[in-house]
């Protein structure tokens, strides 16, 4: 679908590892909503780099990252991290082995002023990040929970 | 009598989780671990009952930084054992791909994760915030890197595109003469690259290494050549084992490779600069010949120049190929299994990377060994922490703290590769 004139770019993108357990929570959620996700929308399944994410997300207005966080909080917590409103903790993105992952990819393009208007992370807490693992109940509900959610902030956004 | 202890619990800004642990009695230092917690991921063991063709994309999975290294090494060494040699332009775009690799890993090693420690900043966001040209201009040579591994490789992380034999497909001239202008300014912007990170102050720290790399007779080694060392080792990849052993330390889950006879020794940009500086093209040698970089480097504290010369090298290299290409009728050569032992190494990023493979008549793989560039810098690392921190005992502790973090830098080392590490702890106990 070609994007009239004035109307916003947006992405969104689910990060992980589809090997590691709960760390395959962003392409999980992505899945699961992809067939209602608007046309206009450009998605992005990535194993979070972040210097690719830059490039992706440069000239976009809105982008919605999905991931798994590790913050010490209970598994499957949810999360809805407004970049504008604060810093990225770079620490709740240690699941993902990446040296240059998403919080700095975040921060970077705010230091550079590239940073699109509106940036958006949603995760969940995950606890089982070990090779082969299975996803964890917790994190299977944050799926359903955040994947309505992004949807419900996508359908409002107008683009 | 003052003892201290210097303690990074988990060094930043390497791949992988490790740490190193300094423990400083007096004026001596007692005791240096470069300690890897980074869980062992067993690679080796379950390639063996997998057919041949599938060791190539099983093993570039070690690593989302030099996926190509592990590819390559593994391709060679099944080829090796099948008795196939691939040349032509389906060699040439093995060597155009591994131009991508060394142009993303080491712009993004120069940029985001060694200047920092030069210039005094936390990290390359800080330096973002000052240096926001010098930034942008780093993060579009990465992409330039990127965007090669994705056009011959498929996508730049773990690229799908390569196999035994050579490619699922070959890129037309249409889909890569689009790279000679962006090449001909990444020249410019790398040789800009290397006049930059020349003007850091460097600390003074020399050591008499034994460098180890590929060596060619015509070409800077990727993929193709001998292993040689400035110690007079001259040897073909199948006398690797013979020369070399790996042995595993209590601290470390990544085995330590030494030389049987002489220990230690170095691999890496460094080693390939030093061993290789008559093969580099036109404008990286007159780089850093105007820049007045010594032909033989033993500062480790310089090899963030060196890399920046081996990024004008993969730009003029990847240039050249794109120059002279002409698609293969074929994307790949036929390789059928043949019982037998395959021996390959290229040079990752970050130093010589070598597999041998025991295959079956049926192609299945019957054993592996895959030993890691970090792997064998790791016993040159935890010597260097030893010999430097012990030349700096008059440094407070956060000053030593910085540079030996900076120094294991040195090495872009590749934990998860080597797992196989990285934070500091200095003891002053």
């Amino acid at each position: 679908m070609s994007r009239e004139e004035g109307t916003k770019r947006v992405i969104v993108i689910g990060i992980g590892n589809e090997f590691r357990g709960d760390d395959a929570f962003g392409f999980e959620v992505i899945r699961r909503i992809r067939e209602q996700i608007p046309g206009s929308v450009d998605v992005l399944l990535t194993e979070g780099d972040g210097t690719h994410l830059m490039q992706r997300w440069a000239g976009c207005d809105v982008v919605y990252i999905v991931d798994c966080i590790t913050s010490g909080a209970p598994g499957g917590t949810c999360f809805r991290l407004d970049a504008a409103e604060r810093k990225m903790p770079t620490q709740f993105f240690r699941s993902s082995s990446h040296i240059f992952g998403v919080a700095e990819a975040i921060e970077m393009s705010r230091a550079l002023n590239q940073l699109p208007s509106k940036v958006i992370v949603y995760g969940a807490e995950g606890t089982q990040l070990d090779l082969g693992k299975p996803m964890s109940e917790p994190m299977v509900r944050a799926v359903r929970i955040i994947g309505d959610q992004l949807l419900q902030e996508l359908r409002q956004d107008p683009t | 009598m003052k003892n201290r202890t210097v303690k990074v619990d988990y060094l930043a800004r390497v791949e992988g989780e490790g740490g190193i642990f300094v423990k400083i009695k007096g004026d001596k230092i007692e005791d240096v671990k470069l300690r890897i917690f980074e869980p062992p991921r067993f690679f080796e063991a379950f390639l063996r009952g997998r057919y041949f063709t599938e060791a190539p994309d099983i093993t570039a999975r070690i690593c989302g930084i030099c996926p190509i290294a592990y590819m390559m090494s593994s391709i060679h060494a099944m080829e090796n054992a099948c008795g196939v040699t691939v040349g032509g332009q389906l060699r040439a775009l093995r060597r155009l791909i591994y131009c991508g690799e060394w142009i993303e890993s080491h712009v993004l090693h120069i940029y985001m994760l060694h200047a920092p420690d030069f210039l005094g900043y936390e990290d390359s966001i800080q330096m973002a915030a000052d240096y926001p040209q010098i930034v942008t201009r780093g993060l579009m040579l990465k992409k330039l890197g990127n965007d090669i591994m994705t056009t011959v490789g498929g996508r730049e992380i773990h690229p799908v595109n390569v196999k035994v034999g050579g490619f699922y497909r070959v890129p037309t001239k249409k889909e890569l003469d689009p790279y000679r202008e962006r090449l001909v300014k990444a020249i410019e912007d790398s040789v800009e690259t290397a006049k930059w990170v020349n003007g850091f102050t460097f600390p003074d720290y020399k050591v008499d290494y034994e460098f180890v790399s590929l060596q060619h007779a015509q070409e800077y080694p990727f993929n193709e050549g001998h292993l040689a060392s400035n110690k007079g080792l001259k040897i073909s990849f199948s006398e690797y084992e013979q020369q070399f052993v790996e042995e595993h330390m209590e601290h470390a889950n990544a085995l330590h490779s030494v030389h049987r006879e002489r220990g230690n020794y170095f691999v890496g940009p460094m080693a390939r600069y030093n061993n290789c500086f008559d093969k580099l093209t036109p404008v990286a040698k007159q780089t850093a010949k105007e820049l007045k970089l010594e032909a033989h480097v033993t500062n480790p504290f310089r090899s963030i120049i060196v890399r920046a010369i081996e990024t004008i090298y993969a730009c003029e290299e990847a240039l050249r190929i794109i120059e002279n290409y002409n698609p293969p009728p074929q994307p790949s050569v036929d390789v059928q299994p043949k019982e037998g032992v395959g021996y390959g190494a290229s040079e990752a990023p970050r130093g010589t990377l070598y597999h041998r493979y025991r295959i079956d008549a049926d192609g299945i793989i019957r054993d592996a060994k895959i030993v890691p560039p970090t792997s064998q810098n790791q016993r040159t690392i935890e010597a260097d922490l030893r010999g430097f921190a012990s030349q700096n005992l008059h440094l407070k502790n956060d000053d030593l703290t910085w540079q030996c973090e900076q120094l294991v830098r040195n090495y872009d080392p590749c934990i998860s590769c080597a797992t196989h590490s990285l934070n500091l702890k200095l003891d002053r106990a």
